[in-house]
């Protein structure tokens, strides 16, 4: 069925307890294939192998404080690469800021909270 | 005597108008047919008009054909024109019509072929079939129907003739008394006619329908599509035509003995009869009434409206009105005890039938019978003389013993009245009894689908809350309406349980158990309530008692949960227990509920097992409780063959104790009728599932819990209706179907699936969501072609177990770990729980180690960053710090840290820290501290 299909998956947060939990999460139902990256700069190197899908936090520079923010990350792999689909992760709980990276080329914007996972899941799910 | 002179002034004043309402109907037709528009409308006002004609027998069929000539050339519609000369095949019924209107129609089809004129051409052809299935040469009527079908739907395509030849298909079968052939047909017209939006086809055809299932006596079909043609004839605005669909469906609520129903659509027929002076249906409708009111034994309304329906049939004289009219009218007089008019009627009937059907011999009969009375004649008079003399010798014999006779039977039909009599009064109170009981159960069974229905929204949305992890005073309310809807569902069910009790409709299960279970599960049900009023809830449990038995557990526990409860609430101080002993008895069980409460007066022992009786009237009061429980749980001791009995002492206690029969069962066996509690939903994972049911918050439920449990893909109907249109694009696993929904049931759905959708090679499964617990509908579900079915409300287990059943998927549990998430009370003193990180993980203890090891080996390293940032007044470094630690609040179930996090980062990056800030950041440092001293 088509909304099984594993995906290639890449997750861009610094916060590494969630890019572990997510990874889990994801893969447990489907066999997704799926890389984390602690900094937006170490993704950008990896994007030749185009993935499916990329799970970009919003803040990315609270541990590495010159580290480029998810928005500018975004900005660029939306450049380079426009089909890739990209879910915006974030802390952010303002309309505003979803409204923006909407704009920038973001499919979904996701708030972190009790219910994230599932939704990024069902998200993955229902993309082609 | 009132009523009688009553009624014979109201048939006089209706007796003058009569003719009046005669010619009314006429011009009300005709206005019809000169307003209507397009084919169909035409076509249709035009039969109608032309079946008042064939009915009205005040002018000769000449007459009436000229007439409506006349009506027909006022509208120049070439399409009609055809209909005319079947008018005249129908109503003038000569040979000579049928040859002519065959030369018509054949000229003008080929006129039409010349002009390419597609769409004329099939009319002309049904035309044709329709004149030939009236002249009664139906071999060629099909024929050439069929060329028409084929014509229409090859080359006009156009969806409204070929709901019309459907239509005109159906009305052929009918004709040919192949009913089931007329229905398919008609659907057919409908679906088309549904299609295009068709109005006038659907009213006409959801008419036909409707008499056709009457006629097989699928009364709950003809209703659905009565109603729908008095909707539609409401929209119209046609009153004239509503009248008739309104009589037949009060002759199906007589028929189904439903005499509110058949009271209410009567008079509403009898309303729209009236208002167009439609005597056809006004005749009708006071024939069901006055049924109607036979049957609900009122008699004197029942005389009155026979009377009022015998003076229009009779000035109406349809034969075949009249020959069913005539014996029910006999029956009531004979009811009535007057025998007299009974058989004058009866007679009449009879006379009518033989008028019809000697119609044909008539002629040959006369010739005979002149032949024959000839012959008579001479030979009579050779004997006339010789029987003279006879006669006189006999006469005087004859009538001694006639006169006998005569005074004997005079005895016995005077004997035989006064038994008869009599028998009918007791038939009479049995059938009232037997309906009064019969209400009951049905009152019974709507009740509970009433309630059960919401009750599923309620309970389901509530455990789906649970599921959320709310916060700890979120999840006590939550708890609280959980266990207040398990208590009404406990209550329904009670009540619901007792009535089939009574009926003899509860069924007991033979399963392996074991008792220790069972009473284990009592204890922990009711052991809250007991330490609540400070009692000691002790379970004694004899060490012969076998580990493995065989009976109902579940009863076994109502009961023992019904005693046990019981106790509880009547005992203020001291204990309850619960003793479990061997009898004496082999393979016997002795149960006792001990408790040291406020017993029960001497006087009142013997009633407190009758239903709705607590000892005291204010203890109901006091105590609460339906009163069913003592009744429900002796009932359900002596259906599993045991027997309870009651000691007492006022102020000192109560004993309860019951013994039954269960003998020891299989370890083996029981293990493999492992609870399902802790089924692993993920087995369902990929089912394309449909979802049907009206009631938007039982699909929100069935929906998220399935979508939680596993990754299907869901689609949603809202009626059976949808679902077949759904089914008939998609392809579907399974089918959750509700019962109970408007426009088109699940019964119905389903059954069409069966029959229109499924193939050989595909067969979609349907499982009822019913909430209904009663049998026989059960039995229907199964009847109509559902696999299974799963009661509302209903628990997530069962749902999952039905679907993986009916997929072929395999049952798998999911290892080892207790499911039920403990929640923290509130006066829970660690700050860390574990119970959203064992869901995530779905009790992996490896996986669940691996996030706390990641939590307590950052936990110290986070402690020295952010009191480093706090001794710097680096409020940006702190934000930045707690931001990174979401998650890990969120999996160590630290919510209070999450709040506070928040809290902090948002007043760090507005610049403007409060002064208290510190003491938020140094509390935080602290529950981090003992979260990470819990978890190591």
């Amino acid at each position: 069925m088509d909304f099984a299909k594993p995906k290639k998956i890449f997750i861009v947060d610094d916060d590494t307890m969630l890019t572990e939990a997510l990874k889990d999460y994801l893969t447990r139902k489907v066999p997704h294939t799926v890389k984390s990256f602690h900094t937006g700069e170490e993704c950008l190197k990896y994007l030749y192998e185009e993935p499916d899908v990329i799970i970009l936090d919003y803040y990315l520079n609270t541990v590495q404080k010159d580290a480029a923010n998810g928005m500018e990350i975004l900005q660029t792999i939306k450049k380079n690469y426009h089909n890739i689909h990209i879910i915006m992760l974030s802390s952010q709980e303002r309309y505003a800021v979803a409204m923006q990276t909407i704009q920038k080329g973001a499919e979904q914007y996701v708030i972190k909270d009790e219910n994230a996972f599932e939704k990024i899941a069902q998200m993955i799910n229902e993309m082609s | 005597m009132k009523i009688k002179l009553l009624s014979t002034l109201l048939l006089f004043a209706y007796g003058s108008t009569f003719v009046n309402a005669q010619q009314a109907t006429e011009a009300t037709l005709k206005t019809a047919f000169l307003n209507a528009k397009g084919d169909s409308a035409s076509r249709n006002r035009l039969e109608e008009l032309m079946i008042f004609y064939l009915r009205d027998n005040t002018k000769s069929k000449e007459e009436s054909f000229q007439k409506l000539q006349a009506i027909v050339k006022k509208k120049s519609d070439p399409s009609v024109n055809y209909f005319l000369l079947i008018s005249r095949v129908v109503l003038t019924h000569t040979p000579d019509s049928i040859i002519a209107t065959r030369k018509y129609i054949n000229e003008y089809l080929q006129e039409c072929l010349k002009k390419n004129d597609k769409k004329n051409y099939v009319i002309g052809l049904t035309s044709l079939s329709q004149s030939e299935s009236y002249a009664g040469n139906y071999d060629e009527a099909l024929k050439l129907i069929l060329r028409s079908l084929d014509y229409a739907r090859d080359t006009l395509k156009d969806a409204e003739v070929i709901s019309n030849i459907y239509l005109t298909l159906g009305i052929f079968y009918y004709d040919q008394h192949d009913t089931l052939q007329a229905i398919a047909y008609n659907k057919k017209s409908l679906a088309i006619a549904m299609e295009i939006n068709n109005l006038d086809n659907i009213a006409s055809v959801s008419n036909n329908l409707a008499m056709q299932y009457s006629d097989l006596a699928q009364y709950d079909s003809a209703k659905v599509y009565f109603r729908k043609s008095i909707s539609l004839f409401h929209q119209f605005d046609k009153a004239g035509q509503i009248s008739n669909p309104l009589c037949n469906l009060a002759l199906v609520f007589y028929k189904t003995q439903e005499f509110d129903s058949a009271l209410f659509y009567a008079r509403e027929s009898i309303h729209y009869s009236l208002l167009d002076n439609y005597e056809e249906s006004l005749g009708a409708g006071y024939y069901v009434l006055a049924q109607t009111f036979t049957g609900l034994n009122k008699q004197d309304s029942a005389a009155i409206y026979y009377q009022y329906a015998k003076d229009i049939y009779e000035k109406r004289n349809v034969p075949a009105a009249l020959i069913a009219f005539y014996p029910d009218l006999a029956g009531f007089y004979a009811l009535q005890g007057n025998y007299k008019s009974a058989y004058e009627y009866l007679k009449k009937s009879t006379a009518i039938k033989d008028m019809i059907f000697n119609a044909d011999n008539n002629a040959v009969i006369k010739e005979m019978d002149s032949k024959y009375q000839a012959s008579k004649k001479a030979q009579e008079i050779l004997k006339q003389e010789e029987l003279i003399k006879r006669q006189q010798i006999l006469s005087y014999s004859v009538m001694a013993i006639a006169a006998f006779f005569l005074l004997l039977l005079f005895f016995i039909y005077r004997s035989y009245r006064l038994k008869q009599k009599s028998n009918k009064l007791l038939g009479i109170a049995k059938e009232k009894a037997e309906q009064s009981e019969k209400f009951k159960q049905q009152f019974l069974a709507n009740m509970s689908h009433e309630i059960r229905t919401p009750m599923n929204a309620v309970m389901g949305m509530t455990t789906l809350l649970i599921e959320k992890n709310p916060r700890p005073d979120q999840f006590n309310y939550l708890d609280g309406i959980r266990k207040s809807s398990d208590n009404l569902l406990h209550i329904i069910n009670d009540i619901l349980d007792l009535s089939k009790i009574e009926v003899g409709k509860m069924e007991l299960e033979q399963i392996d158990f074991s008792i220790r279970d069972v009473a284990d599960q009592v204890k922990q049900t009711l052991h809250h309530k007991a330490e609540e009023k400070g009692l000691e809830l002790i379970i004694d449990c004899d060490s012969k008692i076998p580990d493995v038995s065989i009976g109902d557990p579940t009863r076994l526990n109502q009961v023992l949960m019904n005693l046990t409860g019981n106790a509880i609430k009547f005992t203020e101080k001291g204990s309850v227990s619960i003793e479990i002993k061997m009898s004496a008895i082999e393979n016997t069980i002795l149960f006792s509920i001990i408790d040291t409460g406020i017993g029960i007066p001497k006087d009142k022992l013997q009633s407190v097992f009758e239903s709705f009786s607590q000892a005291n009237a204010s203890d109901t009061r006091k105590f609460g409780g339906t009163g069913l429980g003592l009744s429900i749980s002796k009932q359900l001791v002596e259906l599993m063959g045991g027997t309870i009995s009651i000691e007492s002492e006022e102020g000192a206690g109560t004993v309860f104790s019951f013994e039954i029969n269960l003998p020891a069962g299989s370890i083996e066996r029981m293990k493999q009728q492992k609870t399902t509690e802790q089924i692993d939903g993920s087995i369902l994972n990929g089912l394309r599932i449909l979802i049907v049911d009206d009631n938007e918050y039982n699909r929100i439920v069935v929906h998220d819990i399935l979508k939680l449990m596993a990754s299907v893909e869901i689609f949603l109907a809202t009626n059976g209706k949808e679902a077949i249109e759904q089914a008939e694009k998609n392809n579907f696993d399974v089918i959750l179907m509700d019962v109970q929904m408007p426009l088109m049931n699940g019964y119905e759905a389903t059954q069409y699936i069966r029959k229109n959708i499924d193939t050989p090679e595909k067969f979609t499964p349907v499982i009822a969501l019913t909430a209904s617990v009663i049998r026989t509908d059960l039995d229907k579900c199964r009847a109509a072609g559902m696999n299974d079915y799963v009661p509302k409300p209903f628990k997530t287990s069962q749902l999952i177990t039905s679907i993986a059943n009916a997929t072929g998927r395999e049952i798998k549990f999911v290892p080892n770990i207790n499911k039920q998430i403990k929640y923290e009370k509130e006066n829970h003193s660690s700050v860390s729980n574990l119970s959203y990180l064992e869901k995530f993980c779905n009790g992996d203890q490896k996986q669940m180690q691996k996030y706390i090891g990641m939590f307590t080996s950052t936990a110290t390293d986070l402690i020295e960053k952010i009191t480093a940032a706090l001794s710097r007044n680096d409020f940006e470094e702190i934000a930045n710090l707690v931001h990174g630690y979401k998650t890990k609040w969120i999996m160590m179930g630290m919510n209070e840290s999450k709040e506070l996090a928040i809290l902090i980062e948002r007043q760090c990056r507005e610049k403007m820290p409060e002064k208290n800030i510190k003491d938020d950041v140094l509390k935080l440092i602290e529950q981090i501290v003992s979260a990470k001293a819990e978890l190591t």
